[in-house]
């Protein structure tokens, strides 16, 4: 037996609700979810009710009748050795938690979610990729700018906004109506999503504020890593912050996990309702937009798309938004083929997937200035990772290429990492741009 | 005591008991793991779309199968559900009869019963001439006029036995050649009891294998025991999206669908 892991078993499995019972209980196999899954091409063994599988044996061995007596028989087992845990770690991070296996499962199963309880032990066990652990304890640190280079990078990026509204930057000020929270996430990947943000709230007169460093590197990484505990600590954090300057809606530029999370399940995790909004920046924009606060100039370069983040999009109906305003911009506008909103396609690389690539460990690395050491089980982890990761983004940049766009929006800076790496992968004539950057230069206020 | 006694008279009240402790022990875990806990803000939908969305919620996945899984549509859901088990065991004839003797108001869908044989089915289109009878009408009396044709026991019946079948052979090399995990040694089971249940309930109707009365008591007798067993059994394993899982997860999606305003 895996040292720790029964422990581990107990902790994650005390917090069961009825609506994780059903994800466990109801799987019939009939795998209409798999050909919506982005790992799915990785081989059938990661499709989504295969991966939820794994978290499925254990639960059966723990809590139930027929598993505790009949075992293997009736599919109920805890890994008991490095085979096992290596399986196991291969399913939990080939799931990027887009929810398009929830959303198309015949009887409303997330896999999703039994996958994250899978990291959740594995965390436990000390099996999550170095990187992700690196990082989650950036943001659990008091300063997420945790050495000279990194806060040399932050401070950058505040100068270059500083200059470009040409003013000092309303850094935790009281009483702002709009509290916006960018992330070092954002600052390593679309440092200039940040600039631009900040300039359009300068341009529309807003009365804003934000935090002179990042409350988080992507919060909660606790939710990415599976460590509930940080989870909250982080939230708490945000929470405070948001409390202290008296903010009363928080605005998010980073459409992926931390956009989601605390706009639904923070409530949740927490037990109590956040005394702010959440919004993010296309919702902002087109809010500004439909009451004629700002105008949209039209400019006709190549053809656009907008690429649903699944965690905007599905995981939070932010949908019609950022089409109005693409649409208001060019009458050349085109939805992607293979799927919209609720149906759309993962970029392939979220929920840390494209950081805990090779590539993405390098990424890291060179911008804290710092080196990761994998663990040993890491080298057999790591490089099929990669090679499936590839092979996930890929479907992402050929739906693109079907429509032959010039220009990819989107409001999320993972998604833009992504298929910005993809299309240099696969040798692809189109960019990712975020919303913020595509429609700076076509803003007027009125 | 043959099959048919044993089936009818003494199995029919273990069945309904362990049936009921069964689904009094899984709603029980729902209830007793049902955590209130502070709601995010819900986004505004207007009434219209919370419908559409409900209605959305228990589609999407039909619209999936049948855009990306067209062979688990057909098979699974086509064959085996919409033309094969659903209307064979809430409408078919015999079964209305049956369903009406333990719970009198079902007798209220017996308009819509479906004839058992594709035979009286098919003469009541084919033949040229009414037959001979002192009844009120010449061949098959229902509503569902010309659709009978296939819309009867018979052809219902062999749609259900094809999907099963097709389901059953499917998960053969997806369990020992692709080693899916998600394919279990209960699928199996189920759909090996559902297959007897079909088959056996086919040949009863037709008097196979032999005209004589014990085969045919053995053989509904037969059909009667494994249609018992998958409800003792229906509490504890896949079946039970039949009864609760398949509801509660649609019900659960629309509701989080409105929360989060699709």
């Amino acid at each position: 037996m895996i040292e720790g892991i029964e422990k581990a078993i107990d902790t994650v499995l005390s917090d069961l609700d009825s609506v994780t019972l059903h994800f466990l209980e109801s799987c019939v196999s009939c795998g209409i979810c798999a050909p919506f899954c982005p790992y799915t091409i990785a081989g059938p063994i990661y499709e989504p009710a295969d991966k939820a599988e794994e978290m499925r044996y254990i639960y059966r061995k723990k809590m139930t009748i027929a598993g505790k007596v009949l075992g293997p028989l009736v599919g109920a087992k805890y890994p008991k050795d490095e085979k096992d845990l290596d399986r196991m770690i291969n399913m939990a991070y080939r799931c990027v938690n887009c929810r398009y296996c929830y959303q198309t499962c015949a009887f409303g199963i997330y896999s999703g979610k039994l996958v994250i309880m899978l990291r959740r032990i594995l965390d436990k066990v000390g099996r999550t990729p170095s990187t992700l652990k690196y990082l989650q304890s950036i943001e659990l640190s008091d300063s997420v700018l945790i050495n000279d280079k990194v806060r040399e990078k932050w401070d950058g990026i505040l100068k270059e906004a500083k200059e470009a509204i040409g003013k000092d930057l309303p850094l935790d000020k009281q009483g702002a109506e709009i509290v916006y929270l960018p992330w070092l996430v954002e600052a390593l990947l679309t440092p200039e999503v940040i600039v631009s943000t900040i300039k359009i709230l300068d341009m529309v007169g807003e009365n804003w504020t934000m935090p002179s460093e990042p409350l988080g590197f992507e919060p909660p990484m606790g939710v990415i890593v599976g460590d509930r505990e940080s989870e909250r600590k982080v939230f708490r954090r945000i929470n405070s912050y948001i409390a202290k300057v008296g903010g009363k809606k928080a605005l998010i530029s980073h459409g992926g996990t931390p956009y989601m999370e605390m706009r639904f399940e923070m409530p949740f995790v927490m037990n109590e309702k956040p005394s702010y909004d959440v919004i993010h920046v296309t919702e902002y924009l087109s809010d500004l937009y439909e009451k004629g606060k700002i105008r949209i100039r039209r400019e006709e370069n190549g053809k656009v798309t907008w690429h649903d983040p699944c965690k905007l999009a599905r995981g939070s109906g932010v949908v019609e938004q950022p089409r109005i305003l693409i649409k208001a911009s060019t009458s050349n506008y085109e939805d992607l083929p293979r799927g919209t909103g609720m149906y759309s396609h993962c970029c392939g690389g979220g929920t840390g997937i494209a950081l805990i690539t090779c590539d993405g460990r390098k990424l890291v690395e060179e911008f804290t200035g710092e080196k990761i050491k994998p663990a040993e089980w890491e080298e057999r982890f790591c490089p099929p990772l990669e090679e499936d990761y590839k092979k996930a983004i890929k479907q992402k940049v050929d739906e693109i290429s079907e429509i032959n766009a010039n220009i990819v929006v989107t409001g999320c800076s993972t998604c833009i990492y992504n298929i910005n790496k993809g299309a240099t992968l696969y040798d692809r004539d189109f960019q990712a741009v975020h919303i913020v950057q595509y429609l700076l230069d076509k803003i007027e206020v009125t | 005591m043959g099959l048919y006694e044993f089936a009818v008279y003494d199995m029919f009240v273990p069945t309904v008991a362990i049936f009921a402790f069964g689904m009094v022990y899984r709603l029980s875990r729902y209830v007793f793991l049902y955590k209130r806990a502070a709601q995010p803000m819900w986004r505004k939908t207007s009434v219209p779309h919370k419908i559409y969305l409900l209605i959305d919620a228990f589609v999407h996945a039909i619209v999936a199968a049948i855009k990306r899984s067209k062979v688990t549509f057909v098979s699974g859901i086509f064959l085996l559900h919409f033309f094969g088990v659903i209307p064979i065991l809430f409408l078919l004839s015999h079964h209305i009869v049956w369903w009406s003797y333990y719970f009198p108001p079902y007798s209220i869908l017996s308009p819509l019963a479906i004839p058992t044989s594709a035979t009286s089915s098919a003469l009541t289109l084919t033949a040229p001439f009414a037959p001979v009878t002192g009844m009120s009408h010449g061949f098959v009396n229902t509503i569902w006029g010309p659709l009978t044709v296939v819309l009867n026991g018979d052809v219902l019946a062999i749609l259900a036995i094809i999907g099963t079948t097709f389901k059953l052979l499917e998960k053969i090399p997806e369990k020992f050649k692709e080693k899916l995990a998600r394919v279990r040694l209960g699928d199996f089971v189920a759909l090996l009891l559902l297959l007897a249940i079909l088959i056996s309930g086919y040949m009863a109707t037709h008097h196979l294998p032999s005209g004589d009365i014990e085969t045919y008591k053995f053989m509904l007798g037969l059909h009667i025991l494994t249609a018992e067993i998958l409800v003792l059994l229906l509490p504890f394993t896949k079946f039970f999206h039949f009864v609760f899982s398949f509801w509660y997860g649609k019900l659960h999606e629309a509701y989080d669908l409105w929360r989060r305003g699709l």
